[in-house]
């Protein structure tokens, strides 16, 4: 890529390393969505595999089974274990190395389209269905942790902000 | 000659921390308006039955359940009259779900003695939302007046093995109350072309139809209380009309429901009931 654009007349871009704990706090942040998300997706074709508590908040059975657990006809637990797979590859330690800025911009455009998501649920939730499911309510607190780091740490690896 | 500087871009890191804060103010604007929302007055127009009798009603012992089976020997519970099985028609589903739903209405005597059983089979498969109740009486001026029962109004009901909904259409004083949606409606119209009250469509493959008992055998029983207290004696005749109904609605449930629970399903009550009514569990 560097020989590409010396080539091409242009100044190289490099993309800043991220921090070490940062590709393996997101790593583990991934791993732990992917598992929930997973689990979420089995209990909505097997509900009977769901394992909950039933209170008056707590209700994840009344959450998976609404109107809401479906967006554009696709269920949600689908789209958050698609969700899942691709933040997970985009959170391997070789993903991070990567000098390729569409990795980290896709892994940006990932966590900011899943936090936007996860505020549309937790309205649904809190508001429409009155009822929280604790294993989505486990996704939304990882997916909020990723957003948070990958937002501090993308752009300033790919060098938004700096003067020219 | 000095060549001006170009304005930095907006920093990077200030706007990662900004978005960071927005979305944290969002997830505290829902909470605080969830947390108004609730304070607010009940959403149910009807009283809420005591914790005591949603106890009573949502938890009768399995025991309970087989003890009584499908009959009673003092009050006469015909299921050939009231529960129907279709086979061969399109499956009700909601959400994914196989799904049920009751239509009755708030006056209606026949619907009043009815829920109890229906309340009672529900209970076995998920829970109403709030863990909640809500008291109703049929009309003052009917057939067995002021019958105590419960409300399906505004009623929510969650299992993850079907979806149900109730809807009471007129009061209990003949006023309208909810309106069916049109699928539902449609449903009423092809499966109870008499448009008779009590009506529950249990996944378009057992109806109920009217009262498995008759309401006037509630007769005495002025509170739901009472009745609710009564739910644990198997001597009662109330409780053994009340409990058949539930294992008939119960082995309706297991037939449409999506892997139901054997604790339920298999049990003798049930599995009696699946007979009579010739459903294969």
């Amino acid at each position: 890529m560097t020989t590409a654009s010396a080539a091409a007349g242009r100044t190289p871009v490099t993309v800043t390393p991220a921090p070490t704990w940062v590709r393996w706090t997101t790593l583990a942040l991934a791993l732990l969505g992917l598992a929930a998300s997973t689990y979420l997706t089995i209990t909505h074709f097997e509900p009977r595999a769901l394992h909950c508590s039933v209170n008056g908040v707590f209700d994840c059975a009344a959450v998976t089974t609404s109107a809401q657990s479906r967006f554009l006809g696709i269920p949600v637990a689908f789209l958050g274990l698609a969700q899942y797979v691709c933040m997970t590859v985009l959170c391997t330690p070789q993903a991070w190395r990567s000098q390729r800025r569409e990795v980290h911009l896709a892994r940006l455009v990932f966590a900011a389209v899943g936090m936007a998501f996860v505020l549309w649920l937790l309205i649904a939730e809190l508001l429409i269905i009155g009822h929280i499911c604790e294993y989505c309510t486990g996704v939304h607190v990882v997916t909020f942790a990723l957003f948070v780091c990958i937002v501090t740490t993308v752009p300033s690896m790919l060098g938004w902000g700096e003067e020219r | 000659m000095v060549k001006p500087k170009r304005r930095p871009r907006a920093n990077g890191v200030l706007i990662a921390w900004v978005s960071v804060g927005v979305v944290v103010a969002v997830v505290l604007t829902v909470v605080l308006v969830k947390t108004l929302d609730s304070s607010g007055p009940q959403r149910n127009l009807f009283p809420a039955a005591s914790s005591t009798v949603y106890d009573e009603v949502t938890s009768v012992p399995a025991s309970v359940f087989n003890t009584i089976g499908v009959t009673s020997p003092t009050i006469s519970v015909d299921p050939h009259t009231v529960f129907g099985v279709l086979k061969g028609q399109p499956k009700l589903t909601q959400h994914g779900l196989p799904a049920a739903f009751f239509y009755g209405a708030d006056y209606c005597p026949f619907c009043a003695a009815t829920r109890w059983g229906i309340i009672i089979a529900l209970s076995r498969f998920g829970t109403f939302d709030n863990r909640t109740l809500y008291t109703m009486f049929s009309s003052s001026t009917d057939y067995a007046p002021n019958t105590p029962t419960f409300t399906f109004y505004n009623v929510g009901y969650h299992s993850k093995y079907f979806a149900f909904t109730g809807y009471e259409v007129q009061d209990r004083n003949h006023q309208p109350l909810m309106t069916l949606p049109n699928d539902i409606a449609k449903l009423v119209g092809q499966y109870n072309t008499s448009q008779t009250f009590p009506f529950m469509d249990i996944g378009n493959h057992t109806f109920v139809v009217n009262s498995a008992f008759d309401p006037l055998d509630l007769a005495g029983y002025t509170t739901q209380a009472q009745i609710a207290s009564q739910l644990t004696n198997t001597s009662s005749a109330v409780t053994q009309a009340i409990i058949a109904t539930a294992n008939y609605v119960s082995a309706g449930l297991c037939a449409s429901a999506k892997s139901p629970p054997a604790s339920v399903c298999a049990s003798p009550g049930v599995t009696a009931a699946a007979t009579a009514l010739g459903l294969k569990l």
